[in-house]
């Protein structure tokens, strides 16, 4: 499926120590794959990819049943709902996000005890002095990880914080998460 | 970026704004260009409102690695400015400014960080100065603050900002031209929302 003619010509990056199935070079463009804009969500089943281009305060949250091959991945802007201005979109927050990712999740066939989760994202992109108060980053992946301990999710990996924006890619089918900061790449 | 989520404004409203960007934009890239000793230009301002989600993707291409330098605005409340100009364009400001031989295509250093703050640091206190003196309420810059990265992910912040006051952000943008770089750098300012208020009142007492 995701053998794309670029792969086969060689003109992928080929993922070093990689034992699965799947060969996924993040360099490739796959057909495939949705882009998760900011402060939106997305629930697919497998092969489907997803990922968030530039996330940099932001942070993604991608939770997973790779049991039941569905895969939901979150662009989330501002810590909480509570403390919001916008209540109309839950996807905004992270702590909402969350709630109603894995509602959609379930409806697709996830079973809530074999959901697993990998965030990415939060880095602070400026230094500033005042940094507790402005560290918008900082403050939505604590309160995605709160979210998800809230939850019962585990959280299986996290590459968060720094001062980098990530370009990250999900992949349902084996739950790997490519996260890409500048020309390396990573996975979780 | 269409009509409809152009909130409460109206066209005259907006046109305004644009103009208002307009007289700040000028007025950092003269002081700009005095400090350089060469000239940089301005283009067109433009003014929109936008969902604050929006704001990333605004400006075209997210992955597109940019030089950008924040600040705060300090007025009423806490308004939000973003210098953001091509790797290219930075490196020639900083060689200006440091004295240096023209070198292209070289990775930054310090000095050019610290360079590209005190860029920062000029064309914001001349952008804001101006715009205080038409809404006669003081607006103040914060530090800069200088990083290199994808548009998109430096767009975030003010973004994030933004959204925890309101749902719409009010986005002024001018275009900044300098010898022959093809992808122009831009100042971007948010008002806060007080502010906007009180320019909005301004516009009224102008008969706007």
């Amino acid at each position: 499926m995701l053998m794309t003619d670029d792969v086969r010509n060689g003109n992928g990056l080929v993922r070093p120590q990689s034992n699965d199935l799947l060969q996924f070079t993040p360099s490739m463009t796959c057909k495939n794959e949705i882009i998760v804009g900011v402060a939106e969500f997305y629930t697919v089943p497998a092969p489907q990819m997803l990922m968030c281009i530039g996330l940099g305060s932001c942070v993604g949250i991608a939770i997973y049943d790779v049991r039941a091959g569905v895969a939901g991945l979150a662009h989330a802007m501002l810590p909480r709902f509570d403390d919001g201005k916008d209540k109309q979109n839950a996807a905004k927050y992270a702590d909402s996000v969350i709630y109603v990712m894995v509602d959609e999740l379930i409806e697709r066939g996830a079973t809530k005890a074999n959901l697993r989760a990998k965030i990415a994202g939060g880095a602070q992109m400026f230094q500033f002095i005042s940094s507790d108060t402005l560290n918008i980053g900082l403050r939505n992946s604590d309160v995605a990880k709160e979210t998800l301990k809230k939850e019962r999710i585990p959280l299986v990996a996290e590459d968060v914080g720094g001062t980098k924006g990530r370009t990250v890619r999900f992949n349902p089918t084996d739950g790997s998460y490519s996260i890409q900061i500048g020309g390396e790449y990573s996975w979780i | 970026m269409t009509s409809e989520s152009n909130h409460n404004y109206t066209e005259m409203q907006l046109d305004a704004l644009q103009e208002m960007g307009n007289i700040g934009a000028s007025h950092a890239s003269s002081a700009l260009s005095k400090m350089m000793g060469t000239d940089v230009m301005i283009d067109v301002t433009e003014s929109v409102v936008c969902k604050t989600e929006k704001v990333p993707e605004a400006f075209g291409d997210r992955e597109m690695k940019v030089i950008a330098i924040y600040l705060d605005a300090f007025g009423v409340e806490r308004g939000h400015m973003l210098i953001v100009m091509p790797i290219g364009m930075g490196i020639q400001f900083s060689d200006i400014i440091l004295g240096r031989p023209a070198t292209e295509g070289r990775e930054l250093d310090d000095d050019d960080m610290a360079a590209l703050s005190e860029i920062g640091n000029i064309c914001a206190s001349a952008y804001l100065s101006a715009i205080s003196d038409f809404l006669g309420n003081m607006l103040l810059p914060s530090t800069p603050s200088v990083t290199v990265d994808m548009q998109g992910a430096v767009l975030e912040l003010p973004a994030a900002l933004a959204a925890e006051t309101s749902n719409f952000a009010v986005l002024i943008k001018t275009n900044l031209k300098f010898n022959g770089v093809t992808y122009p750098g831009y100042i971007l300012y948010l008002p806060d929302v007080s502010s906007q208020t009180l320019l909005m009142k301004k516009f009224e007492e102008l008969g706007l």
